[in-house]
């Protein structure tokens, strides 16, 4: 009997901790990512922190760099500001070429600290979903480059959108006024 | 020692206001809704003399109705209107343009301005799916009459089915007073049937690439600023127009047969010409006349690229009432 | 004993031939090469692009279908659906109205997570532009519509003369080349990479992509600026989001071959 009891309220609890996300939360998505260390993770454990997200790719060259700046930039100010909160996550768009191996000296050439970066990769049909989830367009061109939107997502800790702010602005005002509501 | 003192505190205020002005930015100005109106009406001149935070809100519909008297078209539209609605804004004015897309339409569509000095003239940042609404902000920089259209690919379509219309910028210092002023924008139709053919008329692609309409009109249909719907003015009074011509091929050669134009604002800018008889109105752009309605009668607006007028429905009416003034104009005696 | 094994085969049977029932009304689109609106790669390659054979569904997909495919993933039911995965009017054209009276006309409504879900429930997917422009770019006899008098007058009348009400069931769609019906001039479909439709400044001619803008972009213009209705079908994938419906937005559904 109790036992009973025992697994219909496991059961109650998973299913509320499952549902737990707001309707408009990018963590209702199902799906798997692989980071720059190879640990396997659920798209939801990115939660509980605010996410400043980006989705590029290490071969690209011309303006993913100046986006990768730019949440530098960001992330200076939020040491600054003494933001406890704020992550940076980046997740490729060119799964086939990124592998965990590449993504890791990417880490490293890039110099991002652990404590507050990370770098994934999923499958081609989870880029997919969670492209479209977070407004970003991307294509694959002949020469194996991708025309992708140049945008940095903040998620608050829900995983709700909070902003888009283009990728190439260097002008921080709203998104630190908007991470100092988040925090 | 009271004249030194009346100019210290002329000073001192003008600093004042001086750096009460230079910190504003779009927050701290007056929030107010634009007023709008639909053509011919124009809205009231802007009495303010500071910028203001202007929300201007526009659906576009996609509608069937009447093209000419028993010829329909599906036209799309600025809130179910060809052309849209004139919206008036002061220069320096934050203009917060939110866009919506009734849930019943089959395209996506978008706006651009062309008093907006930025991307698209907003097109770039208002592509809206049915049933979405879109919003951006723009500075008005310059005055002058500007047209705006949509920009959704492909553009010439959303022109050529009735998607433009006019905004005007006052300058700081305004405008000067008129008696009455009127809004007209003229556009041409590609269908498929011939002019004045009763019916449902679709759009002919062939014809527009070839610049040949059927129909040139004034304010989106044939007739519409005739008879009952002429537009009045009364003897002695400053009328002004504001006329834009969106194309989306054609030139036009604006007259009203009858008045000389005391003023013409060319291409809708800074630049005014005077003792005018026909004014040219570039596709996509615009002018303003002003003149005084100086003897009664029914004067014709036309476009003096005559055929126009007369075979394709390019003709409106303006009607002046009142005394007559023999000097200026008399019938004398037949033989 | 005897009768309780018949009841279990026909139950297999009942439930297969509802997984099987997409299955059934598709065609072969055999290999071959199309046009389409906006160049890929640079000025010297080919501005034909090569499509693998693939099957198609013959008709959009129903709002029968659709049903059936909600009746066995219930999460997909109208008042299950997260924002994140379908707006506010999934669905809408349900309400209050006899499904029956429906069911054999395009279901609309849905965002492109329920139509991928829909599609990867039977072992579809949604098609790629490229597949579906290649079987849209087929006349009624030809497989390229363009030697076709009036081809592209009349897709025009279709998509902008008539209205959103006048969406027509399946029994009255035209078929082209492949016999697949209405893919002109019924509803707009899903594709699987409609975000792929990146148009930077619309007003110019075909909307260009600048290099300083995009990772790896190419200089794209539209190959033939004249065909409107291919200039109307990527306007409108360019405004779409994934989880947006529209009263004039369905879908149908591939599958691989060999």
């Amino acid at each position: 009997m109790l036992g009973k009891v025992l697994i219909y309220f496991f059961i109650l609890f998973f299913s509320l901790s499952v549902y737990a996300f707001p309707t408009n939360s990018i963590y209702n998505l199902d799906l798997k990512l692989v980071d720059k260390s190879g640990k396997v993770l659920n798209l939801h454990d990115l939660s509980g922190k605010v996410q400043i997200l980006s989705m590029i790719y290490t071969n690209c060259k011309t303006i993913c760099p100046i986006i990768i700046a730019n949440m530098k930039a960001i992330e200076r100010i939020v040491l600054l500001e003494k933001f406890k909160n704020i992550n940076f996550s980046l997740i490729s768009l060119d799964p086939d070429r990124d592998s965990v191996d590449i993504l890791s000296k990417f880490f490293n050439d890039k110099k991002m600290d652990s404590s507050r970066w990370n770098l994934y990769k999923t499958s081609k049909e989870d880029t997919l979903k969670l492209a479209l989830t977070l407004g970003i367009k991307y294509k694959k061109e002949k020469n194996n480059e991708y025309t992708h939107s140049n945008l940095i997502i903040i998620l608050d800790k829900q995983g709700v959108i909070k902003m888009h702010h283009q990728g190439l602005d260097k002008n921080f005002d709203h998104v630190i006024k908007l991470l100092s509501q988040l925090d | 020692m009271r004249y030194s003192y009346k100019c210290l505190n002329v000073y001192f205020l003008s600093f004042f206001f001086f750096f009460c002005f230079l910190g504003l930015n779009a927050k701290d100005l007056p929030k107010i809704d634009a007023i709008t109106t639909f053509a011919p009406e124009a809205p009231p001149p802007i009495k303010r003399n500071f910028p203001a935070y202007v929300v201007v809100k526009f659906e576009t519909i996609e509608l069937t109705k009447e093209l000419d008297d028993g010829v329909k078209y599906h036209f799309w539209t600025f809130d179910g209107a060809v052309p849209g609605k004139l919206v008036r804004v002061r220069q320096g004015d934050i203009i917060e343009f939110s866009l919506h897309n009734n849930k019943n339409s089959k395209m996506p569509h978008n706006i651009d301005i062309h008093a907006v000095s930025g991307p698209g003239g907003g097109a770039a940042v208002s592509n809206t799916s049915p049933g979405r609404t879109s919003v951006f902000t723009f500075k008005a920089l310059n005055p002058g009459v500007y047209i705006y259209h949509c920009a959704t690919p492909p553009v010439p379509l959303h022109i050529a089915n009735g998607m433009y219309g006019l905004l005007v910028v006052e300058p700081y210092k305004g405008l000067s007073k008129v008696d009455r002023e009127y809004y007209l924008v003229q556009s041409e139709f590609y269908t498929d049937n011939a002019y004045g053919k009763k019916g449902l008329h679709g759009f002919s692609q062939e014809k527009a690439l070839m610049e040949f309409p059927e129909y040139v009109v004034f304010n989106g249909r044939v007739g519409s600023t005739v008879d009952t719907r002429a537009l009045v003015a009364n003897v002695g009074e400053k009328v002004r127009m504001f006329v834009g011509n969106i194309g989306p091929n054609l030139v036009s050669s604006f007259h009203i047969i009858g008045i000389v134009f005391d003023k013409v604002y060319v291409e809708g800018g800074s630049l005014c010409n005077k003792d005018v008889q026909t004014t040219v109105i570039p596709a996509g752009g615009a002018v303003m006349i002003e003149f005084e309605a100086k003897v009664p009668g029914n004067f014709v607006l036309v476009d003096h690229s005559i055929f126009r007028a007369f075979n394709k429905g390019c003709v409106g009416i303006l009607k002046v009432i009142g005394q007559e003034n023999k000097e200026i104009f008399s019938e004398k005696a037949k033989f | 004993m005897f009768n309780f094994y018949i009841l279990i085969f026909l139950f297999f049977n009942l439930f297969f031939s509802y997984v099987k029932a997409s299955d059934k009304d598709m065609v072969l689109i055999t290999s071959g090469e199309y046009t389409p609106l906006f160049k890929y790669g640079d000025v010297s390659d080919s501005s034909k692009v090569y499509v693998k054979s693939f099957m198609i569904n013959k008709y959009p997909i129903t709002n029968l279908q659709f049903k059936h495919f909600i009746l066995n993933n219930p999460k997909w039911d109208l008042d299950k659906v997260g924002y994140i995965f379908a707006d506010k009017n999934y669905l809408s054209h349900w309400e209050n109205v006899d499904l029956d009276s429906i069911s054999n006309y395009p279901v609309v409504n849905v965002s492109w997570f329920a139509a991928d879900a829909y599609c990867s429930y039977y072992g579809l997917r949604l098609p790629t532009i490229d597949e579906w422009e290649y079987v849209a770019s087929a006349g009624i006899n030809n497989p390229n519509g363009r030697d076709e008098a009036n081809y592209l007058q009349d897709i025009l009348d279709w998509y902008i003369n008539s209205q959103v009400s006048k969406i027509v069931c399946i029994n009255s769609m035209t078929k082209n080349y492949w016999n697949v019906f209405g893919i002109h001039g019924v509803v707009w479909e899903w594709v699987s990479d409609f975000n792929s439709v990146i148009l930077l400044n619309t007003d110019a001619e075909g909307g260009g992509l600048e290099e300083l803008l995009y990772c790896g972009a190419t200089a794209t213009n539209a190959i033939d600026p004249a065909d409107y209705v291919a200039f109307m079908r990527f306007a409108f994938r360019n405004a779409l989001e994934a989880n947006y419906t529209s009263s004039s937005l369905g879908f149908r559904c591939v599958k691989n071959v060999g």
